[in-house]
């Protein structure tokens, strides 16, 4: 019944040439498109309970206290989610599996929009967290077999703005609608949109180049560094692969603990950003979420510049433009903290530099990450590192709470320096592993 | 030529994104040591402006100063800074010593560290001149810039210097089976030492207010003796970081920049002073081992013709000899009734005997004969046999290790020569029983070891003057040579392996 959804075995090679350029710049501008698309609507679903949450405390149905805990499993389920969806989409057509993950969380805030129990809502909300996570490992499938080694910062980068624009978006449309027609419309509509989106996600979106009959994207562009990840280890099985080069992988490992890192530090000011705001700096709702999507503005720059400037600058090498960005995270961190000017602009623009440093690393860890690992298992990787991040986001929901508790903002933001200064200080034996190492004496 | 400005312009849009967040935040960050914004830009963002247009092309000079511009005049409208224009401008006639420095010709990093010191207080002088002439406080500006700049420079030539020291090269999978360096002996070091600077400049009394001080110099010094000029700088900034943090809530802030000032000169001083002492240490060594293959390579070549000679002579003189003794025999037998020539040709034959026999003594001086037709094993079990230690009542044992093979020419020759001499000792002068010769292969070194449980050496012998010459050898070959005559006679020599040196090549 799901054999829809395995990935086809590889069609007969086109001979012709200019076929092959033609359908390659065609999908390749066109897959580009549509899963910015689609994991922009992902995120619609996925934070649009983020604020209709606001009516549903003023109308009593939840409490402060359910909200964390909600936020909490559901970090949990989509970081795991992550990691088994990663696993199986490497052997999936990305097609369907993003197509009907989206349709089935749009499925799920709809139902959301109509529950009016406590007990449901956290039941779909981890069911939504799950499907949540069929949106990034396909998307990473194909981030890798469509796009070369060499130009793949940019490419990623591009669609990694995604994030952004479906973050700074759905805020927008969902505090429109519940303002005007309640929260439960607040769900709905998202969850509508996800659907149309999802049809069109099954419609528009291919598998692997080879499933359509062309040669590898390290073939048609001669790119030498592809060729020889597509040449690495071709026998294994998948099992092993995830074995040697996901699980037994050292790097992978520092990559994740990194992103934890990584993602204390995002989440931390997603997620309280407009409670610092409000609370500390006096300023209204309104005000402060429109400070905080300056962080996506800024995120949307910061993935730019830093994916493509790690092709550009450092030869594709992603660890050198990872630390210029890790220390970045430290300065700017450092001055939201010291900022002495309350005004609403100054403000923003913290959030700006914030949002522009984090998502530097958000961005090329999860892309050194499917580098670094088998060609066959870039989704388990991403995944796996993906589940990480999810752990250090959880962590910044209730554990924070309780540092805030105690020490005030104070100690929040002594946590998310920290937290970004060890960031910078996992990623030397990443540097260490891409110079050449004899250079590497002298400087310690 | 449309590609290549694209990528300019694409690079410049880059860099000035990452400058302009770095200087809003180092700004934001400096407004805690200052009164007015205005000073605030003098502090870590001037820094930050001098250390990017020193390391980074001549060409991305014009956009990271429009960026900048364009912030000053942004933060102008915002918070008010009436007089940005005056930063401007300094920032426009700093550009002066940039360009100064640029055209130096340095070629060692501890020069580069002294240029930038140079550079950031000209920098600061020309732009704190231009406060005192606006009727400002000139030398809070120069205490300002000074700081931020020093502070900021030398962090951006840090980070700088380890961005562009290699060609980087992207990674791939091929990694799973490089094991990760994870330098963890480094990582703690740095982060003790860190940890206890901002314990000391966080946790100390009042009561220990001159102590404080001093702390900040130790880990520069530890961290310039391990690392160099990178090491003091990184130790600069950490104490950098470490004093903000420990004094950003305290009254002083005249004392802090101050102290920021000092730690940061005597980073930069210590730094260069410093490096330029391992450059020089480096050469030394450097020309040593220079020296040290020229010795080995002129004994190799003294050996080599020495063998050469040697052999001529043999071949030569040996066959002329016994030519010159047949022609005695016919001549005698030709005359057999003259006595007078039956008596020349006799002395004849002796004198040509006696030559040949100097010239065997020679030809074993020259080049032990021995070591042309047999493993320098042999040639020691020969000379053992030669020197006839049993019939002497001498107990003998040999145990050798060594291939012929690890060896080369010139150190064969100078251990058997050890040998030759040794046991030409022993016999002579030790009166002793036994004599135990050991040779091993011992990691990277070659060793060999002669003991007698003989009385020892005499005090002054002619022999002594040929271990002397011996132990002159083996310096020149990089060994030691070590003679002890507590228990009988023990003669040690102790020479590096020639494969290790050809594979170190």
């Amino acid at each position: 019944m799901l054999n829809f959804m395995k990935s086809r075995p590889a069609a007969p090679l086109v001979r012709d040439q200019a076929e092959i350029d033609a359908s390659y710049r065609h999908w390749r501008l066109h897959i580009l498109l549509t899963m910015y698309l689609g994991y922009a609507v992902f995120y619609f679903t996925r934070k649009s309970f983020n604020f209709a949450m606001p009516d549903m405390l003023a109308s009593g149905i939840l409490d402060k206290a359910d909200i964390g805990m909600m936020w909490t499993l559901f970090y949990l389920t989509y970081g795991c989610s992550k990691f088994v969806s990663g696993i199986i989409s490497d052997r999936a057509n990305p097609r369907y599996f993003m197509g009907l993950g989206l349709m089935a969380t749009g499925v799920i805030n709809i139902l959301f929009g109509l529950s009016s129990a406590l007990w449901m809502f956290v039941a779909l909300w981890i069911a939504n967290a799950f499907f949540q996570g069929w949106g990034w490992p396909p998307c990473s499938k194909l981030l890798t077999s469509w796009y070369s080694r060499t130009e793949r910062g940019f490419w990623w980068s591009a669609w990694n703005t995604a994030h952004n624009v479906g973050g700074a978006l759905i805020p927008l449309i969902v505090s429109t609608i519940a303002l005007q027609h309640g929260w439960r419309y607040g769900m709905i509509v998202p969850g509508l949109i996800a659907i149309l989106a999802g049809l069109l996600l099954c419609w528009r979106l291919r598998d692997t180049p080879s499933t359509l009959g062309l040669p590898t994207v390290g073939q048609w562009r001669q790119d030498a560094l592809e060729m020889a990840q597509q040449t690495q280890d071709v026998g294994l099985d998948p099992r092993q692969i995830l074995r040697k080069y996901v699980l037994g992988n050292p790097y992978i490992w520092l990559l994740a603990c990194c992103y934890v890192l990584v993602y204390v530090v995002r989440t931390a000011i997603n997620d309280w950003g407009n409670l610092y705001m409000t609370e500390q700096r006096g300023f209204n709702l309104m005000s402060a979420n429109s400070a905080i999507s300056m962080f996506e503005v800024g995120g949307f720059i910061g993935a730019l510049v830093a994916g493509w400037g790690s092709d550009k600058l450092f030869n594709g090498n992603r660890g050198p433009m990872n630390l210029i960005f890790a220390m970045g995270i430290l300065l700017s961190v450092g001055s939201l903290w010291l900022m002495p000017f309350f005004s609403y602009v100054m403000q923003a623009a913290c959030f700006f530099t914030i949002g522009f440093f984090v998502f530097g690393p958000q961005m090329l860890i999860g892309m050194a990450a499917a580098e670094c690992s088998h060609k066959d298992c870039a989704g388990a990787a991403t995944g796996f590192v993906g589940l990480f991040a999810y752990m250090g986001a959880a962590l910044s929901g209730y554990p924070l709470a309780k540092v805030m508790e105690i020490w005030h903002w104070n100690g929040f933001f002594v946590v998310i320096s920290v937290a970004a200064g060890v960031s910078a200080l996992l990623l030397l034996p990443f540097l260490k592993a891409q110079a050449p190492r004899p250079l590497a004496v002298e400087t310690g | 030529m449309i590609s290549r400005l694209a990528s300019y312009v694409a690079i410049s849009l880059a860099a000035c994104f990452i400058f302009a967040a770095g200087w809003f935040c180092l700004w934001s960050i400096g407004l805690h040591l200052v009164e007015s914004p205005v000073l605030a830009v003098l502090l870590f963002p001037f820094g930050l402006r001098l250390g990017l247009l020193l390391q980074s092309p001549l060409r991305y000079w014009p956009p990271l100063l429009l960026c900048e511009a364009l912030l000053l005049h942004w933060l102008d409208r915002e918070v008010g800074m009436p007089l940005w224009p005056l930063i401007l401008a300094g920032s426009l006639l700093t550009l002066l010593p940039l360009l100064i420095a640029r055209r130096q010709r340095v070629r060692d990093d501890w020069q580069q560290l002294l240029v930038l010191l140079a550079t950031v207080t000209v920098a600061a002088a020309l732009q704190s001149l231009l406060w005192h002439l606006a009727g400002e406080d000139g030398l809070t500006a120069l205490l300002l810039t000074l700081t931020g700049g020093l502070t900021l420079t030398s962090t951006c030539m840090l980070i700088w210097h380890y961005l562009t020291r290699a060609t980087w090269v992207p990674l791939g999978p091929a990694l799973v089976d490089q094991p990760v360096d994870w330098r963890f002996r480094h990582l703690v070091w740095y982060l003790l030492l860190f940890v206890l600077s901002l314990g000391l400049q966080l946790g100390l009394p009042d009561s220990l207010v001159r102590f404080t001080p001093f702390c900040l110099a130790i880990p520069i010094m530890a961290m310039a003796w391990r690392y160099g000029w990178q090491g003091a700088l990184l130790a600069t900034l950490m104490n950098t970081v470490a004093l903000m943090a420990g004094q950003a809530w305290h009254e002083h802030p005249l004392d802090l920049l101050l102290s920021l000032l000092a730690q940061s000169l005597t980073g930069l001083l210590l730094g260069a002073g410093i490096q330029r002492q391992r450059e020089l240490n480096q050469a030394l060594t450097r020309q040593l081992a220079h020296n040290r293959q020229l010795t080995e390579r002129l004994l190799e070549t003294e050996e080599s013709i020495r063998k050469e000679v040697a052999r001529e002579l043999h071949d030569d003189i040996g066959q002329t000899i016994t030519a010159i003794r047949t022609q005695a025999g016919i001549v005698r037998r030709l005359a057999p009734d003259n006595p007078h020539v039956g008596q020349s040709s006799a002395l004849i034959e002796t004198l040509s005997l006696g030559i040949y026999d100097a010239v065997r003594g020679l030809l074993g001086r020259l080049r032990p004969r021995q070591l042309d037709d047999m493993s320098l094993e042999q040639a020691v079990r020969g000379l053992l046999r030669e020197l006839e230690l049993e019939r002497r009542g001498i107990v003998t044992r040999l145990e050798w290790g060594l291939a012929d093979e690890a060896l080369s020419d010139a150190q064969r020759v100078t251990l058997f020569r050890v040998c030759q001499e040794g046991l030409n000792n022993v016999v002579k002068h030790a009166n002793a029983s036994a004599v135990t010769i050991l040779a091993r292969q011992q990691a990277d070194r070659v060793l060999l070891q002669l003991d007698d449980d003989g009385c020892g050496l005499p005090e002054q012998t002619p022999q002594g003057y040929g271990l002397l010459g011996i132990r002159e050898r083996v310096q020149a070959l990089g060994g030691t040579l070590r003679l002890s005559c507590a228990q009988g006679t023990q003669l040690t020599v102790n020479l590096p392996s020639r494969k290790r040196e050809e594979s170190h090549d």
